[in-house]
């Protein structure tokens, strides 16, 4: 099992969630958080000077546990749901981590049973 | 790459981003939580506060980057007394851009 971590524009959130379920992928935790990349946040033009203005950028945060077979499934769909295809930064990143082990509380079934 | 998920005092969140900064690392993610450690809360006269807020930082750094990265958090969140925090790592095994679709290291 993997998870998959995306952090993506909040205004992608429920494009997002419409595009994994159609690819089969309806189980997933998601929250809002605060996050930036290389460009330290947004930056305005100020008197000629460049300068930070919003450090912080608001993103929605998803993690995706998946069985090794849907793994290539949910990476592509979240790169083509989240591309908004201008060549604007802040598009996301996604991460792959691995995953050991996974616990159903109601049943007690393990492993990709329980995904 | 490596994924540091840093567990830190609310009120040392300012100080974390700006060693991280001086560090060189602007890459994060943070979000507020509440949690607790082996304190079990905190005890303030007859009143038991099971779980306190807590301020989470994710970062995903490359292997050469994780020293410093863990250098600056513990000297931007330490305080020296019990809560002043965790950091946890785990390996990232892939991570991609989404604006280009590109797979980190791969180049295509």
């Amino acid at each position: 099992m993997k998870e998959v971590i995306a952090i993506i524009r909040p205004a992608k959130h429920f494009a997002t969630r419409k595009a994994l379920e159609a690819a089969g992928i309806s189980s997933y935790t998601t929250f809002p958080v605060l996050g930036r990349s290389r460009q330290r946040g947004l930056r305005f033009q100020s008197g000629g000077e460049e300068f930070v203005a919003i450090k912080f950028l608001p993103k929605q945060y998803f993690s995706i546990v998946v069985t090794e077979a849907k793994l290539s499934a949910a990476i592509a769909v979240l790169i083509k749901a989240n591309q908004t295809g201008d060549g604007n930064v802040g598009d996301g990143k996604i991460f792959v981590l691995d995953m050991e082990d996974a616990v159903r509380v109601s049943t007690d079934e393990r492993g990709e049973k329980a995904v | 790459m490596k994924m540091i998920r840093a567990i830190v005092r609310p009120e040392r969140e300012e100080e974390v981003t700006r060693k991280l900064e001086e560090a060189g690392l602007f890459a994060m993610t943070k979000l507020q939580v509440l949690g607790r450690g082996k304190q079990r809360g905190i005890q303030v006269g007859a009143i038991r506060y099971d779980t306190l807020a807590k301020v989470m930082f994710i970062l995903a750094v490359e292997e050469n980057e994780y020293d410093k990265a863990i250098a600056a958090i513990e000297a931007g969140g330490r305080t020296g007394r019990p809560g002043d925090g965790k950091i946890f790592v785990q390996e990232i095994l892939e991570s991609y851009t989404v604006r280009t679709g590109v797979k980190a290291g791969t180049g295509d």
